[in-house]
């Protein structure tokens, strides 16, 4: 596989990952306490299905999937469960017995992912709430469920770790790598892909050797290892493709629309876990570092164990401590609680001391030096999308393509000026996805409207020609006059007119209809059937005032 | 958010993090130049940049405090500093206190601080100052003086302005540039040449300061605080057009390293040119913004009534930066095609 494509733009921060590879990987002790937050993934959050006071061993289900995209939730410890709100769920571990440390477990049975039905490993995947583990925390059986509208050829294992400081897929493919292509081959046959590549970074050549020594037992699709250029942000899913295939995912699209699946090491190894050894997504590995912490290093950790005693176990210096950052420090977040749990989706921690991410220097004018558009891996022309930003011109945004950015902080770092370029297209996004929302809304709202107003009128024709049919009935017929037969010839001759048109109407939004259906039956229709009623409300109401005006007429 | 700031990071030591930095090494790069301009010049070299300097940053201080502006930081970011810098270079050495206090009231009241101070300035505010002068007081403007002592007789006299006309005229020459322009329909190049129309050594002084130019240029390139796309779409097309006059017609017009090493062409090009606050934004946008003001210098050169013509060309080329920055934006990822030039939904172009 060639290494000639490219994505354009990047930026070469300081890596800062060695003082985490460099202590073994190591289980964190069992936390006393868990929270389970009922939203640890993207898409709805799970729903409980456990009591307050129930008894649970680590695996046991305790939150059901809410809907298509959402994921289950499973207990990380076995104990009792003592709290259950409308964001977590929290589990505390049996005291009765003193000396009893021991942590019970409950599996599923275990799957021979070779053998088994596709719907029996995607149902597997759903019931033990696997999700992506890279950060966006997508729920992996929606993933796996892709192939149904389109057809794939290329499994990627997205190994490229571009962010400074983490270590965690790093690690686990020194460890785990035959776990992690083995959960890439199941992950392709379901997805029906007929290669498997893997994306490296070149700054993790034990994980790379790790991997070369797996791959000839990895089967049975062809496995490719594509060592790339350690360069931020080579890991982004639009980048790794271009970098890997040269194919780039169409804005809007996702992967699947360029025959790719993307997978993290760690997501592709907890799949095989949930299979084969029917392990639910319990633990994950996570990266502790920072200057503020004594023993750096790499950690399996129980889902839900409070940062503090993570942090205190990894030798923090609360005295140091200035800034601890969820994720890598280039899209990482800033935490002030230091009680927050692990969820599924934190990768690395960072206690970072005021010497080493130094708070950011005061923001001067843009001097339009262009060094953020030199660096944008979307060829995006940032400092445009800042100005359009700070001036709240949603149409010039939308123009310049605020919606392709990937957030990937590449242009704040090399600003001279020091302006958190992507706080504002955060901030621009959000109000901007308020506004679509809103404006889908009031169209509904239209919509309906339009419906009422057609109903009324078909109501009120409806009547009128009753009224006119009862009056003709007491006129006697003869008494009919000649001159106002000229008239209604007219009148009728305009409400036929409208009645077809009525019809086209009907036809149309029929068509619009089946059209949508037919394109994407999951998506909301209910916009459409307004308008098709509203349609057909007028064609019934042209019915009728044209019967009305004919039966005078013709009685 | 990033929370890396490069400020600690010793991997982007290649880049400069922070205006002020940015603005340091530009005053850096102007060394070479000003070295060599000043032994071929005289002390008046210095004595513009200093006077610029002074009466620029008092201007700035002045505007900000009217402004009600906080002024440590604009006054820090070296900004004015560069402007005042480049407009003492620009002007003749020695030029009257007044007339640089007229350019620099122009450069940086008008261009600068009346458009919203930095990064808001449409206009390259050196470029701003030099043409007002050289439109309104063109006597002061054309002469040059020849190469000459490192402290002439006559420099406090100039300075202060008290110089009469009659021994300015004796003091000062014209430049190269100027001299060609003027030869004559009926004279030809070589009979040009042969009659020695400049002062000794006037030639070399051009040519050398050029050089010390380009060597400044590459200190920027190679620090990356500019990129190169618009010097060498300047110098490119200045090359170009004068390599086909030249070819057209050897006897008449100057050759294209005539072009390139008298007169302002590499300053401007490095140094000019390349103030990202006035210049296109995008690649492909500084590349035509580059080329425009080397076919525009050309042609101004050659066509019309100035003999140099950078000041101009790079403010016509301001005037189209707007444009050009509609118009060349580069493909999005993830799109087929760009939107360039188009008008955004819903709203006016």
């Amino acid at each position: 596989m060639s290494r000639a494509f490219d994505f354009p733009g990047g930026v070469y921060p300081p890596e800062r990952k060695t003082r985490s590879t460099e202590r073994p990987l190591s289980d964190t002790p069992l936390p006393d306490r868990v929270v389970l937050p009922l939203s640890q993934h993207s898409g709805r959050p799970a729903v409980p299905c456990v009591a307050v006071g129930e008894q649970v061993h680590t695996g046991t289900l305790i939150a059901q999937p809410d809907n298509m995209i959402s994921s289950a939730l499973h207990a990380s410890i076995s104990g009792k469960v003592v709290e259950i709100n409308t964001a977590h769920i929290i589990i505390e571990k049996d005291t009765g017995n003193a000396g009893d440390k021991k942590d019970t477990e409950t599996r599923l049975k275990p799957l021979d992912w070779r053998a088994a039905e596709p719907e029996t490993l995607l149902e597997r995947l759903d019931t033990s709430g696997v999700v992506g583990l890279g950060g966006a925390g997508f729920p992996t059986q929606v993933k796996a469920r892709v192939r149904e509208r389109h057809s794939l050829d290329t499994l990627v294992v997205n190994a490229a770790e571009c962010e400074p400081y983490i270590t965690a897929d790093d690690v686990t493919l020194r460890h785990f790598a035959a776990d992690v292509l083995e959960g890439a081959q199941l992950m392709a046959k379901l997805a029906g892909a007929e290669q498997i590549l893997v994306g490296i970074e070149d700054n993790k050549p034990e994980a790379i050797a790790a991997l070369e020594a797996a791959v000839p037992k990895s089967l049975p699709l062809p496995v490719v290892i594509n060592v790339i250029e350690t360069r931020y942000p080579s890991g982004g899913e639009r980048q790794l493709i271009k970098k890997l295939l040269d194919r780039e995912v169409p804005s809007g699209g996702l992967p699947a629309d360029v025959g790719v699946l993307c997978h993290n090491p760690g997501t592709l190894s907890a799949v095989l876990h949930a299979v084969r050894d029917g392990a639910p997504l319990t633990s994950r590995i996570v990266t502790l570092t920072g200057n503020a912490l004594a023993r750096p290093g790499n950690y399996r950790v129980r889902l839900g164990t409070p940062m503090r005693e993570l942090l205190q176990h990894a030798g923090l210096n609360a005295a140091k401590l200035t800034t601890l950052i969820h994720g890598g420090p280039m899209m990482g977040v800033a935490l002030t609680d230091l009680d927050t749990p692990v969820g599924k989706t934190t990768n690395c921690l960072i206690a970072a001391t005021a010497d080493e991410l130094p708070a950011a220097p005061t923001e001067s004018p843009c001097i339009r030096c262009g060094a953020c558009e030199d660096v944008c891996p979307a060829s995006l022309l940032p400092q445009q999308l800042h100005w359009y930003a700070r001036a709240g011109d949603d149409a010039r945004l939308e123009r310049y393509h605020l919606f392709d950015c990937i957030e990937c902080g590449a242009c704040s770092y090399v600003c001279p000026s020091h302006i958190p370029l992507v706080d504002d297209y955060r901030e621009a996004k959000a109000r901007l996805r308020l506004k679509r929302i809103e404006a889908t809304k009031a169209e509904h709202a239209k919509h309906r409207f339009e419906f009422r107003q057609a109903r009324l009128a078909r109501e009120e024709a409806e009547k009128q020609a009753r009224r006119e049919a009862r009056l003709a009935q007491a006129k006697r017929p003869s008494q009919a006059e000649e001159n106002d037969g000229a008239s209604n010839q007219a009148d009728i001759r305009s409400l036929r007119i409208a009645q077809t048109a009525a019809k086209a109407a009907v036809r149309k939004a029929e068509k619009t209809l089946a059209r949508a259906a037919q394109q994407d039956p999951q998506q909301d229709l209910s916009d459409l059937e307004t308008q098709l009623a509203t349609a057909q409300e007028n064609l019934k109401a042209a019915d009728a005032k044209l019967s009305a005006a004919r039966k005078p007429s013709t009685s | 958010m990033s929370f890396l700031h490069h400020t600690a990071t010793p991997v982007n030591a290649q880049r400069p993090n922070s205006t002020p930095v940015l603005m340091r090494w530009v005053l850096i790069a102007t060394l070479p130049g000003i070295a060599v301009m000043t032994y071929y010049f005289g002390a008046g070299v210095l004595a513009n940049i200093v006077i610029a300097t002074v009466i620029g940053l008092a201007l700035e201080a002045a505007v900000l405090t009217l402004r009600k502006r906080p002024i440590r930081p604009a006054l820090n970011d070296s900004s004015t500093l560069v402007t005042a810098v480049l407009l003492g270079v620009a002007l003749p050495p020695a030029s009257p206190w007044w007339l640089i206090s007229v350019g620099m009231v122009a450069a940086v009241v008008v261009a600068k601080q009346l458009y919203g101070g930095l990064g808001q300035n449409p206009f390259n505010p050196a470029m701003v100052g030099y043409a007002l002068l050289l439109v309104s007081f063109p006597t002061y403007m054309t002469l040059w003086s020849p190469p000459q002592p490192l402290l002439p007789e006559t420099l406090w006299a100039q300075m202060l302005g008290l110089l009469p006309a009659a021994e300015w005229d004796a003091t000062s020459g014209a430049t190269p540039l100027d001299a060609f322009k003027h030869k004559g329909e009926a004279v030809l190049a070589s009979e040009f040449w042969a009659t020695n129309p400049l002062p000794p050594d006037t030639l070399d002084a051009w040519q050398h300061s050029g050089w010390a130019w380009l060597l400044g240029g590459g200190l920027l390139l190679y620090k990356r605080i500019i990129s190169w796309h618009i010097p060498v779409a300047m110098l490119g097309s200045m090359t170009l057009l004068a390599a086909l006059f030249y070819a057209g017609d050897p006897s008449h017009f100057a050759s294209p390293s005539f072009h390139l090493f008298t007169g302002a062409a590499i300053f401007g090009a490095f140094f000019i040119a390349t103030d990202p606050v006035s210049a296109a934004t995008s690649r492909r946008g500084k590349l035509i913004y580059g080329a425009g003001i080397g076919a525009l210098v050309m042609l101004i050169r050659t066509f019309g009534a100035y003999p140099d013509a950078v000041a101009f060309a790079v403010l016509l080329m301001n005037l189209c930066v707007p444009l050009l920055d509609l118009y060349s934006d580069p493909r999005v990822m993830g799109h087929a095609k760009t939107t360039r030039g188009q008008r955004p939904p819903g709203g006016e172009a």
